[in-house]
């Protein structure tokens, strides 16, 4: 009895023990986990940003994928891309990301519930038995938070997914909304206009949609409240030192910037020259510099209208450059999926040969390689002889239209606040000492900053983005990225790369490699098992002589 | 390991010195290649992914079809008489036998691998991908292989061995599906994690697509042993009753 | 070397072993013996480790089958009722395998395995799947299997089932020739083979041991036990009150013609059938008839075991 009783006392606690480390061993799996990407792009490998974004998730963000079941062959991958990444989400949000696929299909609820939330059926044309026709597919997410819900209405190219999805999950878990600073300069080209009213009306008016927005008197107030998350400049012509000095220290704090700088001023008869120094001298001292030369881009230009008193011409306008869908960098996710961007008389941006230490530059935005430049004087008529210009022109291959600058930035001002001269009057002077000196002075970032540059700051005005509206797109994205910008940096656009045959093989080759495979391979293993028994056979033989010679 | 090296020899000439083996690995490569070939040339993407995605499905009813015999005949036949009389320690004879019949399955899904080239000699594949599946196909086989052991060794007939486990790897590998979890609604829901963590399946789709997690693999390492834990104990609790 | 001590083994309600307590030493031939489902196999699969019992325990050489089952098994060679083998492999690929398992180094194991083939005489045999030889090989092959790694005990159950006569003479033969330094115990239904091949028998029935002793003490047991039948006519009560002291009335019964017919027991190995006959002639009786007819192991067997009621 004794021995039994010991031995199942034995075994019992053995038992309960292995399962207790089981258990164990699952849950800290779960916890404490790496995964390593085979793919040769690392499609799959999310940027730490998100990690840490889907880490922080408090509650439960909730996504629903509407993808048509019937989708054309061309589109399978892309849908399958979709869902790779989100299970790629789930595998880092665990019981925080719950996703579930809804096939509008044949489900008349799916279908009316992906309308409600604002989702859009995409036109897709497929081959059906030979003849083209159109599908009305569904390929768009819908990701809710507690109250809060986000869309993307319909996934064109799941390159830049990762960014579209982690920037929506900030959106709906963060706690408060940050603040856009818009600092307007500008003043209306009509004199008579009582209000002298802004040239950037629409874009104000788009990024008070989307954004908290505050205006900010800059050269009245001389400051920019610590709420402001991010700040874009109109026009920055003209600025005072002391507004150039809070702009530095802004940035030396942390602060993000999107600086759209005039290199080309245009007057009113249409005379052009190089624009009056404005936020560039503050720039140039973080290593980089806006040249006031006009670029003219080669090929596939941008429309220009003209109006010659009697009517309108439209024609291609080189002065009016128009960036490529490769123009856009892939590594600055933001803009990355756009295609289009027209930026009117633009000079362009060079890095100095030396970076200050701490300040990483990333060209964002580009030409082909076929663009040129023209020095001042300028002669901006359409109709004049392109390819003389070109031939003229000293400057010729890519030119950077838009740089990031982010990280560690020395003072533009290393002497620290500019001293008002002896002519300023009283106020101003008291106002230039009350608030210069509320901060002490940085000689270097205190917190990594952002400052992306455009030579051009004529884009945004209304009168052109009426007629070029991905511009308002590029300012968007910009504004989204640099206010959400320590979640969303480094979130690279990556490209599927499709992977289609390279030779494509006759019929007859098809069918031998087909059936060669699906039959050969069975026989081949049949074979060896004939083989096998040969062997036996023989070994049986040998066995037999070996031992009944003996006798 | 001299001992276990033996078993796993002696099970392993049972499989291929009786049609067993060969009736598993021809249906298998037939099966999948034809799978296969059905799609490949039509859709002309140099993947192997449709491959890797139909390998849960199959090995749900093959990788039973070996483990059946590996306790069940022997209980049978009487011949575990025989091979427990021997001066071995249980867990030698299980981990032989699962061996063996771990090879069996390697053998068939390495001779799978001439679709691998033709996918290669047609473009240019993402082989980090191909070779990420093929390990995932190999986890997932050895914890089912050993989910089947574990049921073989609780019975002496074949076709209840083999018809139990189809039925409990069909349960682990749909649980962690929507089509299951979708089921668990109100309170129930705290439970869909689990279920999801449960799924045979689930922790087969990272690896299919190319990204090896450390949760999958210790995954298919804790399901592999847990059986293997228990089989021994099963067969060790059989002999004291 | 093999010692039993108080083994019990239930299989749900029915008792298969109870209280049994036995040993075996080296050079020692013990024949285990009893009726079919007397729990013969239970108590040798008990001590290879097979199955454990619910008290009790085995050890072989000092080892105890709760601490060391492996060691046990080591120690031990067993041949298991009916002789369950690999059917699909052939002789030589089996005996190699046991000789593996078993830990003999591998350059002695094709030595090893001639042997045996040559002990067992298995030459003609050596080449064939085990599933193409008949009984007495198959029997053989077993026994080649268990002393394959020349073990200090031996458990051979049923060893002789099946084979025929010559084999089975053959078998014995190579049994009593390794009795002489291993210590074998054997369980056979056969009286005449413990009787022939054993130094000691246990006999045991529904699960108890019910005799023990050589076949020689066992036959003296019976030889000591002599029945004396008889059928007597006169004073049949002063007849039995002056019948000697080593005998015994078992019943006496009046007959037919005024006859008794009487049964008594003899403790005694000598033959009385004289004084039996001058008592008769003393007490002024007749006899009608007189047998003697000594017990044999087999009636000792039957009585031990309760056979005899069936």
């Amino acid at each position: 009895m004794e021995a039994r009783r010991t031995y199942w006392q034995r075994q019992s606690f053995e038992i309960v023990l292995v399962i207790v480390l089981f258990v164990l061993a699952a849950f800290v799996s779960d916890r404490i986990y790496t995964r390593a990407d085979l793919t040769a792009e690392k499609v799959f490998t999310l940027t730490d940003s998100t990690k840490s974004v889907l880490r922080n998730i408090d509650g439960i963000v909730n996504v629903q994928l509407y993808l048509s079941g019937d989708l054309p062959a061309e589109a399978l991958p892309a849908a399958e891309r979709i869902k790779d990444l989100l299970y790629e989400y789930e595998a880092y949000g665990g019981r925080h990301f719950r996703i579930q696929i809804k096939d509008p299909t044949n489900n008349p609820e799916a279908k009316k519930r992906a309308e409600e939330l604002g989702l859009l059926e995409g036109q897709m044309q497929a081959l059906s038995r030979d003849e083209l026709v159109v599908k009305r597919v569904y390929m768009g997410i819908a990701m809710t938070y507690r109250d809060k819900s986000e869309i993307i209405p319909i996934i064109t190219n799941p390159a830049n997914l990762e960014y579209d999805l982690t920037s929506r999950i900030i959106k709906l878990t963060r706690e408060s909304i940050p603040v856009l600073g818009i600092v307007d300069f500008s003043r209306s080209y009509d004199i008579q206009d009582p209000e002298n009213k802004s040239r950037f009306t629409v874009i104000k008016q788009a990024l008070r949609d989307r954004f908290e927005v505050q205006d900010i008197k800059l050269e009245e107030t001389l400051e920019i409240p610590e709420e402001v998350k991010a700040l874009i400049f109109l026009q920055p012509m003209g600025l005072s030192d002391e507004a150039k000095y809070v702009l530095d220290q802004y940035l030396l704090r942390g602060g993000n910037i999107f600086a759209p700088s005039e290199a080309i001023m245009i007057g009113q008869q249409m005379q052009a020259f190089p624009a009056l120094p404005g936020y560039e001298t503050v720039f140039s001292s973080y290593g980089l510099d806006l040249k006031k030369m006009m670029v003219l881009e080669n090929r596939n230009n941008a429309m220009a209208r003209f109006s010659t008193g009697m009517m309108v011409i439209q024609m291609p306008y080189p002065m009016w450059v128009k960036i490529q869908p490769t123009g856009f960098s892939k590594d600055f996710a933001p803009i990355a999926p756009l295609d289009s961007l027209v930026l009117p008389w633009s000079g362009y941006l060079s890095l100095q040969k030396e970076l200050p230490d701490g300040v990483k530059a990333t060209p964002i935005l580009h030409t082909s390689k076929d663009a040129y430049a023209l020095s001042s004087p300028f002669d901006l008529n359409p109709q004049q002889d392109w390819q003389a210009q070109r031939a003229n022109s000293s400057k010729q291959g890519t030119f950077v239209l838009g740089y990031l600058l982010s990280g560690i930035f020395p003072s533009a001002f290393p002497d620290g606040p500019p001293v008002p001269d002896e002519n300023t009057r009283e106020e101003r002077t008291q106002l230039i000492a009350e608030k210069l000196g509320s901060h002490t002075h940085l000689n270097e970032s205190s917190e990594p900053g952002n400052l992306a540059v455009v030579s051009n700051g004529r884009f945004l005005e209304d009168n052109y983005l009426n007629d070029f509206s991905e511009n308002l797109l590029f300012v968007e994205n910009i504004a989204d990225w640099m206010l959400e910008n320590e979640s969303l940096i480094g979130i690279r656009s990556r490209s599927v790369a499709a992977r289609p045959f390279e030779i494509e093989p006759t019929e007859p080759v098809k069918n031998l490699i087909k059936f060669g495979l699906s039959i050969g391979l069975p026989l081949l293993v049949v074979l060896f098992g004939l083989l096998r028994w040969g062997i036996r056979l023989k070994r049986r033989k040998l066995i037999k002589q070996r031992y009944m010679s003996g006798e | 390991m001299r001992q276990v090296l033996a078993i796993y020899r002696k099970e392993l000439r049972l499989y291929f010195d009786s049609p067993i083996a060969y009736i598993f690995i021809i249906v298998f490569l037939a099966i999948t290649s034809w799978l296969f070939f059905r799609t490949f040339f039509l859709i002309r993407v140099s993947s192997m992914r449709s491959f890797f995605t139909i390998i849960p499905w199959l090995c749900m009813f093959f990788i039973p079809a070996v483990s059946m015999r590996l306790w069940a005949e022997e209980r049978k036949t009487g011949s575990n008489e025989l091979l427990m009389s021997l001066p071995l320690q249980e867990w030698e004879v299980v981990l032989g036998k699962y061996l063996a019949a771990l090879t069996v399955y390697v053998v068939a899904i390495i001779l799978t691998t001439p679709l691998a080239i033709v996918v290669g000699a047609l473009g240019s594949p993402e082989w980090g991908v191909i070779v990420g599946s093929y390990l995932g196909c190999i986890f997932l086989g050895a914890a089912i292989l050993a989910i089947g052991t574990f049921i073989s060794s609780l019975t002496s007939n074949q076709i209840v061995a083999f018809i139990v486990s189809v039925i409990i790897v069909a349960g682990l590998t749909i649980v962690g599906q929507p089509l299951v979890t979708m089921f668990l609604q109100g309170p129930l829901i705290v439970l869909v994690p689990y279920a999801e963590w449960l799924g045979l399946a689930n922790h087969f789709s990272s690896i299919s697509r190319g990204v090896i997690d450390s949760r999958d693999i210790i995954y298919y390492i804790l399901l592999t042993t847990l059986p293997l834990y228990l089989t021994v104990k099963s067969i060790q609790a059989s002999k004291v009753g | 070397m093999i010692e039993v001590e108080n083994l019990t083994k239930r299989f749900g309600s029915t008792v298969a072993v109870d209280a049994v307590s036995f040993a075996v030493k080296p050079g020692e031939v013990v024949g285990f013996l009893g009726p079919n489902g007397a729990g013969k196999t239970t108590t040798m699969r008990i001590i290879t480790g097979l199955i454990y019992p619910q008290s009790g325990t085995a050890r072989v050489n000092g080892r105890d089958i709760w601490d060391e089952p492996v060691e046990v098994r080591r120690l031990l060679g067993y041949l298991p009722e009916a002789t369950p083998l690999y059917d699909e492999m052939s002789v030589t690929d089996f005996l190699r395998f046991v000789a593996t398992v078993r830990g003999i180094p591998s350059r002695d194991i094709p030595a090893r395995v001639d042997k045996m083939i040559d002990v067992c005489s298995l030459q003609t045999m050596a080449f064939k799947d085990i599933s193409e030889l008949s009984r007495g090989f198959r029997q053989r092959v077993g026994l080649a299997q268990a002393l394959i790694h020349d073990p200090p005990a031996l458990v051979l159950d049923e060893l002789t089932s099946g084979l025929d006569p010559s084999q089975i003479l053959e078998i014995r033969r190579l049994v009593r020739e390794l009795g002489k330094e291993k210590a074998i115990l054997f369980s056979t239904h056969i009286l005449d083979e413990a009787n022939k091949t054993c130094d000691r028998i246990l006999i045991i029935d529904d699960g108890r041991l019910v005799g023990e002793g050589s076949p020689h003490d066992l036959a003296a047991m019976a030889s000591g036990e002599a029945v004396y039948s008889l059928e007597f006519k006169g004073d049949a009560e002063l007849f039995t009150e002056k019948l000697p002291n080593h005998f015994k009335v078992v019943h006496s019964r009046p007959g037919a013609e005024g006859y008794t017919g009487m049964e008594l027991t003899c403790s005694d190995s000598v033959d009385h059938s004289e004084d039996l006959f001058d008592l008769t002639v003393a007490v002024g009786g007749k006899l009608r008839q007189l047998s003697r007819k000594e017990a044999t192991l087999e009636d000792v067997f039957l009585e031990l075991t309760k056979g005899g009621e069936a």
